[in-house]
Parts: structure tokens; sequence; C-alpha cells
């Protein structure tokens, strides 16, 4: 199992994207230590709806960094769609098929290292979280905005695992072409949706967005968001869990066809 | 084994670990604020420097060239093994820092009546349903945001623990490997115990006001780390990984209790209910070291950790 999760960290080009990510932290770190929301100059700042003095950096860092949550999760399906490109390619399965190896363990490793992967970068996520956090003014709607940073990582790494729930599958039993053929379709058809609400949609929704009121509604049902917060990781990986034996349960049989 | 240079290595880990963990403590806390002063995202920044064990792992083995295996023997213990039911170590790591703290609650309210408020979770501001799961959602984060400890642990129990039996012969059978146990476990507990000296200094755990400040805070971090290092060495040296330790010190840094929010120490009267109302915790601590101890010993350890 280690020697297919190693070949996998190869395949992605692991230690170099390692080195990059560690840059990139301190850079990150550099850069928030420079523009840190404590240094006050009167051509970044702004007053909200509530009458506080917010300075732009701060707000200009807390935008980027949901965006970068985001940026993690592509980069989950990114890697492991590579692995699965660099055994195709090298034609491993066929290899394996001639080593003692039980195919669990190939279907397991890919989970596996989704797992891995959908960790570290949420670890990472974290520590730009931190690092952030700490040079931020103190401004209770930036520190809310934070908060509210702070709680979407959990859900949307559950995320990740729910896609690959799906993409895994198709690739292994598939073939990768296939799986993205199907995947551009779903994020076609995502897309046209967003086209046509822009089109037909009521637009006052988005005029309506009230940020303030999402913090009010999240204060007033922090036990509903509690519960959501453990049950949705425990399901998540549940069903992750469950997409493996079934996976396995096909994988076996198409296997077993081709020898 | 050549035990020189067992200890060579181990002192180059302790300089990196120490200097690295130091020098971000000092950075990151210049104006010297306690941990009260501080807000909670200084804290949290602070804290990153619980990594710095897990580079100096890293740079010790960069340093004395004894490679990068991720399991096995003289590894750095990052492997995961379910087999020979070793997910039992997982489930414990998850449970036991949960049942040692209420435990310990529960002989709190017992012995010191006057700390016990059934309003004191009003004054936290925490809906009374929250704090019935509380518990449940300090685990859940516990273990998806385990990096910080996974870099202490990967350190202390992935590195250095595994040298300090080694170093005392702890790794065969018998009354003297056994002396070698405990020997190991107490010294790897003064010091993981000195290295969050710089913490213990700004009221990290016990705060500032409390007779003999800090140098009393040391010594009690010191038995602390003594006694949770036993639990740790124990699951690490079972499992033959550290994230059964990471996932257990950071559910217990987490610090998952529903008591926790019963329990008001203001309400305090005498100085033994004032500074030293974590006694029972401390000892439920004590018996659970020794039980881990005692399985610790049940078996020749093996060369691995």
């Amino acid at each position: 199992m280690g020697g297919l999760l190693y070949k996998d960290f190869v395949s992605i080009k692991g230690k170099a994207l390692s080195i990059t990510f560690i840059v990139l932290v301190i850079l990150f770190l550099v850069f928030r230590v420079i523009f840190s929301g404590n240094y006050i100059n009167e051509n970044f700042m702004a007053v909200t709806e509530a009458g506080e003095m917010v300075n732009m950096l701060d707000v200009i860092f807390l935008t980027i960094l949901p965006s970068v949550l985001y940026v993690f999760i592509m980069l989950v399906s990114f890697c492991f769609n590579k692995t699965v490109v660099y055994d195709e390619k090298n034609k491993v399965r066929s290899y394996m098929l001639a080593l003692p190896l039980d195919k669990k363990k190939y279907v397991a490793s890919k989970y596996i290292f989704v797992g891995i992967l959908t960790y570290v970068f949420l670890s990472l996520y974290y520590i730009l979280l931190v690092i952030n956090n700490a040079f931020m003014s103190d401004v209770e709607r930036l520190v809310n905005s934070a908060n509210l940073c702070m709680a979407i990582a959990v859900p949307s790494m559950c995320l990740v695992l729910i896609m690959h729930m799906v993409d895994i599958p198709f690739n292994l039993l598939f073939g990768n072409v296939k799986a993205r053929t199907f995947q551009t379709i779903f994020w076609l058809m995502v897309g046209f949706a967003v086209v046509a609400f822009f089109l037909f949609g009521d637009l006052e929704i988005l005029d309506k967005w009230d940020f303030l009121k999402l913090i009010e509604w999240a204060d007033k049902h922090a036990f509903e968001l509690t519960v959501v917060s453990i049950l949705s990781p425990v399901i998540s990986l549940l069903l992750f869990y469950l997409s493996y034996r079934i996976t396995v349960f096909f994988y076996e049989r198409k296997e077993g066809m081709d020898e | 084994m050549n035990k020189k240079l067992e200890l060579k290595r181990l002192l180059i880990y302790l300089a990196f670990s120490f200097g690295l963990a130091y020098a971000w403590f000092f950075i990151t806390n210049m104006k010297f604020e306690t941990w009260q002063e501080m807000s909670s995202a200084k804290e949290s920044f602070i804290a990153l420097g619980m990594l710095a064990p897990l580079l100096a792992h890293i740079l010790t083995r960069l340093v004395t060239k004894e490679g990068f295996k991720l399991y096995g023997k003289d590894s750095m213990m990052f492997g995961i093994s379910l087999k020979d039911k070793k997910w039992i170590f997982f489930v414990l790591a998850i449970i036991l820092p949960w049942i040692y703290i209420e435990l310990g609650n529960v002989l709190t309210i017992l012995f010191f009546r006057e700390l016990y408020d059934p309003e004191y979770y009003l004054k936290l501001e925490i809906d009374k349903r929250i704090l019935y799961i509380y518990p449940l959602a300090a685990i859940i984060s516990g273990v998806f945001a385990s990096f910080a400890a996974f870099g202490e642990e990967a350190g202390w129990r992935g590195y250095m623990m595994p040298k300090l039996l080694k170093l005392f012969g702890a790794e065969g059978e018998g009354k003297g490997a056994f002396r070698g146990r405990i020997l190991a476990v107490i010294i790897g507990g003064i010091i993981w115990g000195l290295w969050h000296a710089p913490l213990t200094c700004t009221g990290h755990n016990f705060g500032t006001d409390y007779p003999g400040f800090p140098y009393v805070g040391i010594a009690r971090m010191c038995l602390f780390c003594t006694l949770i290092g036993i639990m740790l060495t124990f699951i690490t040296v079972k499992s033959g990984s550290v994230w059964p330790a990471a996932i257990m010190h950071a559910v217990l840094n987490s610090g998952p209790s529903i008591l926790n929010g019963y329990i008001n120490t203001d309400l305090a009267t005498t100085w033994v209910t004032k500074y030293y109302s974590g006694v029972w915790q401390l000892l439920v601590l004590i018996v659970l070291a020794a039980i881990c101890l005692k399985l610790l010993s049940g078996k020749k350890v093996p060369a691995k950790a």
C-alpha cells in the first residue's frame, strides 16, 4: 500500500509540489506582515454600515482566502486526475494484474490518497487562516468574516470527499477519458444553469443579499450549525467508505473479466 | 547500538526543536503579552510553534542522514497500519482524553462542591444544547484540525521517545528494561514540559495568578507532560504510528467536556480549590498513565518505537 501511495505521490510531482506550497505559505506570511491590517493608512480605510473603520487590506486578504479554499478543492481533483492519467499512460493496472497484489489495494490506495490530499490542503488552509487572522485588525465584522472562513473549511472539504465518491469509481471503472467527459458535461450544465439564472432569474435576490444577515442567522442557529459540523464529516466519511466498498466490488468484477 | 551516536542525534534534534520553537515564541510575542491579554487570533498564531518539532525532526534526519522512511524500524512513524486490531488505538486516542477530563471533573464536583455552579455555562455564553454535544464537536474538530498536534507528536513521539527508549535500554524485557522505560518517559516528559516553558511563562495552561509563578507552573507542566507523554508513548509504540498520538493530542487540546460548563473556579473560597482545582484531573491522569505504563511493559517493546 505504501508503495502505491508513493507512486501516486511521485506521479503528481509531490516533492516539487510540497516545496512550492511551503514557499507560498512563507510568501503569504511575508505579505501579511508587510500589509498588516494594523498598519493604518487613510487611503486604505473604509467605513462599514455600522460605522466601523475597516482596513481594505484586511478585506482583500479575507476575500482571497475562501477562493484559496476552492482552489485547494480543485487541486485535490486535479492531483487525483493526474494519478489516474499516469496509471493509464504507464499501464500500471496491467502491470499490477501480473503481480500477486490484492485488487482491493489499488482501489484503496486511490481513496486513501484523496483522503490524505484533502487533509493536507485543509491543514494548509487553516495555516493560512491563522496567519491572516493574526495580522488582521480587531474589527467585529472582519472577525466574524474570518470565523465564517474557518467554519466553511470542514464542510467544503467534505464536499471534496463527496465529489470524489463519484469521481473515483467513474475513473477506475470507465477510464479517465469517459470520466472527464462526464465531469465536463456536469460542469457545463452547472455553468448553463448559472447563465440561465442571470438571463431569466430574479436578480433582485442578489441585491437583497446581506452578509450581516447571514452572520446573524448563523448566531441564531448556532446549535443547528454545530450539529451540521459534527454530522457532515461523519456522514461524508461514511459515504466515502461506502463508495470504496461498492467500487471494490465492481472493480474486482471488471478486472476479473479483463484477466 | 551505538549509544554515543544516538545521543548525538537526540541532542541535534533537541537543539533544533528548542531553538526553532523558542525563536518563534519570542518573535511572535515580542511585547511579552500574557496569554490572557492576547487575542485568540494571536494565540493561534503563536500555537503554530507546535510545528517546530516536526521541522526539527526533518532537519535532524537531513543532518544525520538517517533517511525518511515512513513506516517500520527506525522510521518517522508517519505510516498507518490497522492490522492486528491496531484501529483500537485510534478509538482510544479519541475516547481517552474525554474520559480523563470528564472523570476528573466528576471528582472535582464531588470533592470540591463549592466549585459546582449549575448556571456557569450561561456565563460562557454557550447554549445548553451545544454544551451537551460539545465533546463530539471537539473530537471532530480535533481530528480534522490535528495538523498542529501532528507537528508536535511527529517530533516528540516520532523521534525523541524512540531515541530515549533506545538510550535507556527499554527495548528488552525484565526489570532493567522496565526501569529504562520509566526513566525514558520521565526524562521525555521533563524535556517536553520545558519546551512549553515560554508559553507557561505567558500564562498558558495555568494563568499567571498562582503562588510561585512561573516556576511552579513549569514544574506542573513537566509533571503533566510526563503523565500525558506516557499515554501518548503507549499508543505510539503499540500502533507503530504517530497518528493516534496526534489525534489524541488534538482532541485533548480541544478539551472535550460537558462538565467544564458546570465548574466555576471563581467560586473558590480556599487556596486549595483556587489554585489546585485541577488536582482531581491529575489524579485520574496518574491512574491512566500507570495503566499505560504497565501495558507498555507487557511485551517486549519493538525496536521501531
